[in-house]
């Protein structure tokens, strides 16, 4: 209705059609090569240089994570090796204990056992020189009662403990 | 139970939401058969007033007892050749008139309001017309060319600074007007040049959309200013070139596959083909002339509602005469005026938006390489 009854305001002006060519025309110009390039590219710029670190920051805390993996593994294979070591040590060591300890055992019997091979040969040689020196000793006793004559039997028997006092059975 | 709460509250909210949009809906009825009303009057008033006054043509009716809703309104959103504030301060505004090949060029101010002619010129409903009825054309800067510049400088200082910023604090959070604009720049950049001409294509327009959005926007903000009444987006010859220059970019930049599917539209059959041909002809036109008068008649109308709102006070106050009818026509208009106030803000956003969008889209069809045909 208003439209129908005032159509001047559907009827574009002339002049009013100029100037607004000429001033969005020049804005356009103007703006489009002094600041809405600029300003977006310099969005797209900081755009993909924001999307950037992001993604950087992500591989490094990525990586980060990796190291951390990496270096408790590290320490548990360092702990299971050193753990490794110290078993092998001590199993060694035991070993060796247990070898000293068979070899002394072994060398303390051989010892014993020559000290009493040698004993024994002792003992039967000086029971072998007891019979002997026992045997000339009789010998040179009757050797000594038959030649003196005893006359009475006490002073034959002192004679022959005093004898027998000599004999030094030693 | 907690659950059961929910429920109710969201049976609550949607009655509500129900309740809200069903006022809301009341509130434009209410306002279309008000405002209907009004007009059909005026409209009848000033045939009768035609009818019985033939022969005084000229001579237009301010009589004091009589107001007109409609030429208040239409002089509001109609150009001007002066600035008026409030009606108090009138600042002239130079005329330029182009006739028999000359220039004649003088401040508006010789008119004195219509009271006087100069040289063969006179204001007529606020138009500058020859006594005479020789054709002229008028280069006046008028009331919406100065809007325009305001708006072209402002732009030009704002945008220049933000760019300068850009350059200075590379790679750094935004600060100041920088970051209050970057959201909306983005927004055009990002969410209607990209999608709508995609990826590869965008940035050549996108100089175009961010400055065409960003004109209406402040023009249609600088309308919703009541000190200055400018209505430049609400002028069909700032919507007629800016429609104009999408049209001329979507042509120069369509390529073969768009006036293929223009002129002989592939995958239907051949008999409909040069129907079809038509048809995409005339869209061609079409779509640029629906972006113009959708967004001249958005903000134009939304001036007029408001107008004729605030004429409510001058109705019920029988033009001075009746102080509580006044009152009560204040009472009535204020609350209207302010929510068609928030309604406009909305509008201005939403107008530059839709303009940009369409106007990316269309882009977008023109430069689009189909890979399969349909």
């Amino acid at each position: 209705m208003i439209l129908l009854s005032s159509l001047s305001i559907v009827t574009p002006e002339i002049g009013l059609v100029f100037w607004a060519t000429l001033i969005f025309v020049t804005l356009w110009i103007i703006l489009g090569k002094k600041a809405f390039k600029p300003i977006s590219n310099a969005l797209e710029i900081r755009n993909k240089s924001i999307s950037e670190a992001i993604a950087q920051a992500e591989k490094t805390r990525q990586e980060m994570a990796q190291m951390q993996a990496d270096n408790a593994n590290a320490l548990q294979e360092a702990r299971e090796h050193a753990t490794k070591i110290i078993n092998d040590a001590k199993d060694k060591g035991n070993q060796m204990v247990e070898e000293a300890q068979n070899k002394a055992r072994l060398d303390a019997k051989r010892i014993m056992d020559d000290a009493l091979a040698g004993i024994e040969a002792q003992k039967v040689a000086a029971i072998r020189d007891v019979k002997n020196s026992l045997g000339q000793l009789t010998v040179d006793m009757a050797a000594k009662v038959l030649s003196r004559e005893l006359s009475d039997k006490q002073a034959q028997e002192s004679y022959v403990n005093a004898e027998i006092d000599k004999i030094n059975l030693n | 139970m907690f659950l059961q709460a929910n429920k109710h509250t969201f049976a609550l909210k949607f009655i509500k939401q129900k309740y809200l949009m069903y006022s809301i809906r009341y509130i434009f009825v209410v306002l279309w058969f008000g405002l209907g009303s009004i007009f059909v009057s005026n409209c009848l008033h000033a045939q009768e007033h035609h009818a019985t006054e033939t022969a005084h043509e000229t001579v237009e009716q301010h009589d004091a007892g009589d107001f007109s809703v409609k030429d208040f309104a239409m002089h509001h959103i109609g150009d001007s050749n002066e600035l008026d504030f409030l009606g108090v301060f009138k600042i002239p505004l130079p005329c330029i008139i182009y006739k028999d090949g000359s220039f004649d060029v003088f401040m508006s101010s010789v008119f004195e309001h219509g009271a006087k002619t100069y040289k063969s010129y006179e204001l007529h409903h606020g138009k500058i017309a020859t006594t005479d009825g020789s054709s002229f054309i008028d280069f006046s800067i008028t009331k919406n060319v100065v809007g325009m510049l305001l708006v072209a400088l402002l732009m030009f200082w704002l945008f220049t600074g933000i760019a300068a910023a850009y350059k200075k604090r590379a790679n750094q959070a935004p600060s100041g007007k920088q970051s209050l604009f970057e959201p909306l720049i983005s927004f055009i950049i990002d969410d209607v040049a990209k999608p709508n001409i995609g990826e590869h294509k965008y940035k050549k327009f996108v100089p175009y959309l961010l400055t065409v959005f960003f004109f209406i926007l402040f023009l249609n903000l600088l309308g919703l200013i009541p000190l200055f009444s400018f209505n430049v987006t609400g002028n069909i010859a700032v919507t007629l070139i800016l429609s104009i220059i999408t049209f001329i970019l979507v042509n120069i930049n369509g390529t073969k596959d768009y006036w293929q599917h223009i002129l002989w539209m592939p995958g239907v059959p051949v008999v409909l083909k040069p129907l079809m041909a038509v048809l995409e002809f005339i869209g061609i036109f079409t779509k640029p002339f629906a972006l113009m008068i959708r967004l001249f008649a958005n903000i134009s109308a939304g001036h007029i509602i408001i107008m004729s709102l605030i004429c409510l006070i001058f109705i019920f106050g029988k033009m001075g005469e009746s102080l509580g009818g006044a009152a009560m026509g204040a009472g009535i208009a204020i609350p209207f005026v302010l929510f068609m106030y928030c309604i406009e803000l909305l509008v201005a956003f939403l107008q530059a938006y839709i303009f940009t969008m369409l106007s990316a889209l269309f882009i977008g069809l023109a430069v689009a390489e189909h890979d399969e045909h349909h």
